[in-house]
């Protein structure tokens, strides 16, 4: 019987080579759109799932509210940890954490700037599982300067020798290699190359940061198996407030938060690098269904369209005997048997496409679908759910005929089943015009925030770390720079929105400033807010050449003014206090010399936070040097020479401000990309379908123009005849599709604090390339069947 | 065997309502070979589709073997079908992406016969209409007189008790028709009853009796012999 079945199949599949290809391709691309979609999902959803004690790993995290205005951070106290792990029972394991970023590393005579540092303390390896393939967990960060390396790290530095017992110098200090870890896997939020014990940090550093009022680390815990949330939470904020100074009217909470919700949920900041969004599973999983609707629709569009002619064999099985369940059957194995060679040629494509995909993504992604059980079972069920999805329609639709009425000859569409079609392919442009609006949204979105008015010039603007001797000589270096061709301006001072620092210890008016870390505090060279090209909009900038001393002069930002209050403005009195609980040390105070118009300080997801400037030679550490747009390879290669005089012994590294900026918006940057091309895809899909829809009216139609050409009509009114019907399609699928499409991007654009105004002009562009695509594909398809000779169609009725 | 009572059928299209069938009473027994004739459009093949369960009527009873099968389901309707009923068309009907074979195979594989006595059975077939030859051709490749042939053998394959044909030799010319007319007199002497339209008073002398439509009425029945007698 199923033989029989697949005969069948295979034959009609020869005899119409056009329409088994368009119903092949468009099952197959949607196919493996779902399924690109799902390995990338998969991964996402992957991250920080592989610790054996997930279950139990928890990050802190702490609410402040000061002003009515609650903040969530991930960064905590460093001797938070020590502390819950000392007074709160549940806390089982507890280590504080931090990526330090690339080091400059020496070895063998050589430096090196490319492995990052990570700091931990011993309870780190017990309570994550990086396996340790070299030396032993228990004594590995034993020593405060011991060192772990990764695999890949120590073939690098070490190759065939024994990493074990070498020593590497990471910022003058010496580090002895410990142990050897297994590289840490693509899918874990930590990410490092070596891994040190957390007090091997220079002892300043120490010094201003063991403190209960500085909150600038990660404190991650394991929490015993009896552990309530709510218990540990509450525990823990009674232990930062018995350690803590308090302030009027701020409330400050402790919680955790499950490790394997860190990389998705975004409820709380958090600093560490490359992070995904939850919004963004659910949009692309959205999208995958989307894609597979769409290719369902054309398998049952094109299939039941076919009725006519199916409809003789189904009723010539039913006069010999076959029940519909028979017929029922049959038709859905075909549904199945097509799915499946779709479903093979999908893997085909998803494994053709995984590199690009990779790239689009950022990721390393893996594809095993026959390995891998979850994949192969998710394969299965999409596989059972297409086939039930676009197979019963036709299913049910042809094993109904009545015998009698399909043998007496030609059976005609049935008004039901054209006006069905006609919803479907409706259905289809709703989803490829609001998948068009999305993305021109996210394109214009991603430029707007690129070309948004920052408060500042970033344009051609070159920063660097100073090292060395090149940091000591900054006022000579930066006059002979000055002097150089392709330089306009050199300043110091870290630019706007390529790192900061919060401002703590903080007295304006003699009042004191909740330790709120948006504040910012920008130590920069007297010339900078020239340089910035920034605003002075009341007061004056700093005077050159330290005029400003013996007090300091300080330059906020408008958001600044208005955060420190009303009684804050040019000419209050600002004091910056020294690292101690009692904020008895004064640092340096001075008074409110400038205000500049707002700029950004921190990426755009967030609104403009408030900053305090100050002239702070002794704190530059960051040159920033604004080239002459064509010539920056001659600023450069200056730069570079000063650097090798210098400071050779550091790497020479350097970046452009708006890079930097861009990096920022990679996740948005590669959300277009992807988008855009799945866009791509789904329009693809329903074109096709569209293709086979109007080859098979000129197919049934070939008698009836056939007789109209006799009769006198021209190409075009034959064209304009087939064509109509589709494009009144696709017009009343824009009416369906704009308000979804409006809706839907206005909650995308929700959550950037600047966000473009979607115009008219983009819903009617993207009408107009539906409309387009759609006129195109049936255009061609009526062209081909208007220009055929009249008396070849109608010789063989 | 086959028995109508007060049978109706009502076409009902958009415009207007054709009564194609209006009160038939007719009955066939078992062993019989009856012939139906009447002018274009007097709803023969109608009657013949409802004889053949593979349309419904309107109105009226009909029993086959004392059993009210008006009132069945379609899907009892099918599974009545198959085994009991054969039938032949005018214009063949043979499904074109099957071969000889599979067409003719295919009733018993809705019977589930198991494979080898299928091919058992669809063997003696193709030597009995002289096909075998041409059992792996597919019909487009066969000449009308062939195609009809398979299409007997294909009725006949079940050993269905009836063997309904729709002027069976109208595609065909006089040599091809004769050859098919006698294939069917040789099935009724075997026992299989066979009800034929036709449009040919020569061929429906086969039958033992013929029964004349005409406006969806039956308007004579002309009983030639008794049968078996
Ligand atoms: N599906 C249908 N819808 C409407 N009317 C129909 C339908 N099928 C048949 N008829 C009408 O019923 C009547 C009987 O048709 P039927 O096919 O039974 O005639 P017939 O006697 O077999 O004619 P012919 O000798 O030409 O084959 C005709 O008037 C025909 O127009
Ligand atoms: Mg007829």
């Amino acid at each position: 019987m199923f033989a029989s079945f697949f005969k069948i199949q295979l034959r009609n599949l020869i005899k119409r080579k056009g329409h088994a290809i368009i119903n092949l391709l468009g099952l197959a691309v949607g196919l493996a759109s779902c399924l690109a979609i799902m390995v990338w999902v998969q991964d996402e959803l992957s991250y920080d799932r592989f610790h054996d004690n997930g279950e139990s790993l928890y990050r802190m995290w702490v609410r402040w509210d000061y002003s009515g205005e609650p903040m969530r951070s991930s960064l905590t106290p460093a001797v938070l940890a020590a502390a819950l792990k000392q007074d709160v029972p549940e806390v089982v394991r507890a280590t504080r954490f931090n990526q330090e970023g690339k080091q400059f590393i020496k070895h063998d005579g050589r430096s090196f700037y490319d492995e990052e540092l990570a700091l931990a303390d011993p309870d780190f390896l017990d309570m994550f599982s990086f396996p340790l393939t070299r030396g032993d967990k228990e004594t590995a960060l034993a020593d405060r300067y011991s060192l772990i390396v990764t695999e890949s790290m120590a073939a690098r530095y070490f190759g065939r020798t024994d990493p074990v017992g070498q020593v590497l110098n990471i910022n003058r200090q010496d580090f002895t290699v410990t142990a050897v870890m297994k590289d840490i896997p693509a899918n874990s939020h930590m990410r490092f190359d070596c891994l040190a014990h957390f007090d091997s940090r220079p002892q300043y550093l120490i010094d201003i940061t063991e403190n209960w009022n500085v909150s600038a680390y990660y404190t991650y815990v394991q929490l015993s198996e009896s552990a309530t949330i709510e218990d540990v939470s509450a525990k823990s904020t009674a232990v930062v407030e018995q350690n803590r100074s308090k302030h009027e009217g701020a409330t400050v909470e402790f919680d955790v938060q499950p490790i394997a919700r860190i990389h998705l949920h975004h409820e709380i900041t958090d600093y560490l690098e490359g992070h995904g969004d939850i919004l963004y599973v659910y949009l692309f999983s959205a999208l995958a269904v989307l894609l597979l609707l769409v290719a369902g629709i054309n398998y049952m569009n094109l299939t039941t369209a076919r009725a006519t002619e199916r409809a003789r064999e189904i009723g010539l099985r039913k006069m010999v005997g076959a029940s519909r369940l028979n017929l029922i059957r049959q038709l859905l194995i075909e549904t199945l048997t097509t799915t499946i060679v779709a479903v093979l040629l999908a893997v085909v494509l998803v494994e053709a496409f995984l590199p690009v995909l990779s790239d689009w993504s950022g990721k390393q992604l893996q594809f095993s679908p026959f390995t891998d059980f979850l994949t192969l079972s998710i394969i299965t069920a999409i596989v059972v759910l297409t086939t039930l999805l676009a197979g019963s329609y036709p299913a049910f639709i042809l094993s109904a005929y009545i015998p009698a009425t399909v043998l007496k000859g030609r059976i005609y569409s049935n008004p039901s089943g054209v006006l069905f079609r006609r919803l479907m392919v409706i259905g289809q442009f709703v989803a490829s015009i609001v998948l068009i609006v999305g993305a021109l949204t996210i394109q214009n979105q991603l430029n707007y925030i690129r070309d948004k008015e920052l408060g500042f010039d970033k344009s051609n603007l070159l920063y660097m770390d100073m090292r060395g001797k090149f940091r000591q000589l900054y006022p000579e270096i930066k006059q002979q720079l000055t002097a150089t061709t392709g330089i306009a301006d050199v300043t110091a001072g870290r630019p706007p929105l390529t790192g900061y620092n919060s401002a703590f210890y903080v007295r304006v008016n003699g009042r004191l400033v909740p330790d709120d870390y948006r504040l910012g505090r920008s130590p920069v060279d007297a010339d900078f807010i020239e340089t910035m090209a920034m605003e002075i909009i009341d007061g004056r900038s700093f005077s050159p050449d330290g005029g400003d001393a013996p007090l300091a002069g300080f330059v906020l930002n408008e958001t600044a003014i208005t955060t420190l209050g009303p009684d804050v403005s040019v000419g209050s009195h600002l004091a910056f206090y020294g690292h101690s609980n009692t904020l008895d040390t004064l640092h340096f105070e001075g008074y409110i010399i400038g205000i500049v118009k707002d700029f950004h300080y921190r990426p755009l997801t967030n609104s403009i936070s408030p900053v305090i400037m100050y002239h702070g030679p002794e704190e530059l550490y960051d040159i920033c040097i604004r080239v002459v747009p064509g010539q920056e390879q001659q600023a450069i290669a200056a730069v570079k020479v000063l650097w090798e005089t210098h400071a050779s012994e550091y790497p020479f590294e350097y970046q452009f401000v708006d890079d930097t900026i861009d990096e920022f918006y990679r996740t948005e940057a590669r959300l277009k990309e992807m988008f855009g091309v799945f866009t791509a895809l789904a329009v693809f899909i329903s074109c096709l379908g569209l293709v086979g829809l109007a080859s098979h009216a000129a197919d049934r139609r070939v008698k009836e123009i056939g007789i109209r050409r006799v009769l006198g009509a021209s190409v075009g009114n034959i064209v304009k005849l087939m064509s109509t019907e589709f494009v009144v399609l696709v017009m009343l699928a824009s009416l369906v599709a704009v308000p979804a499409a409006w809706y839907v991007t206005g909650k995308w654009l929700e959550q950037f604090a600047y966000r473009v105004e979607i115009g008219w002009g983009l819903f009617a562009l993207a009408i107009l390339l539906a409309v387009l695509m759609a006129a195109a594909t049936v255009g061609v398809q009526a062209v081909r069947a208007a220009s055929a000779n009249p008396i070849d169609s109608l010789r063989y009725e | 065997m086959l028995k109508t009572r007060d049978l109706k059928k009502i076409y009902t299209t958009e415009e207007v309502e054709t009564t194609a069938l209006n009160n038939i009473n007719i009955e066939v027994n078992e062993g019989e070979f009856v012939s139906i004739m009447g002018p274009s459009g007097c709803g023969k093949s109608t009657l013949l589709n409802i004889l053949g369960l593979l349309d419904n009527p309107s109105a009226g009873e009909y029993l086959f073997l004392d059993e009210n099968v008006s009132v069945f389901s379609e899907r009892r309707r099918a599974s009545f079908r198959k085994g009991n009923i054969g039938f032949v068309f005018q214009s063949f009907n043979l499904i074109d992406e099957l071969t000889v074979f599979e067409n003719i195979e295919l009733p018993l594989l809705y019977l589930r016969v198991p494979s080898s006595e299928r091919k058992k059975r669809v063997e003696e077939a193709l030597q009995q209409m002289e096909i075998f030859a041409r059992r792996t051709h597919f019909p487009q490749q066969l000449s009308g007189g062939q195609q009809q042939r398979v299409a007997v053998a294909r009725a006949v394959i079940a050993r269905p008790k009836v063997i309904l044909a729709d002027e069976p030799t109208g595609n065909l010319d006089s040599a091809h028709g004769s050859e098919v007319m006698g294939l069917l007199s040789k099935l009724n002497e075997e026992g299989t009853t066979i009800v034929m339209v036709t449009h040919s008073p020569d061929y429906a002398e086969y039958g033992n009796r013929v029964i004349h439509l005409f406006d969806g009425h039956v308007v004579t029945e002309n009983i030639k012999e008794q049968p078996h007698a």
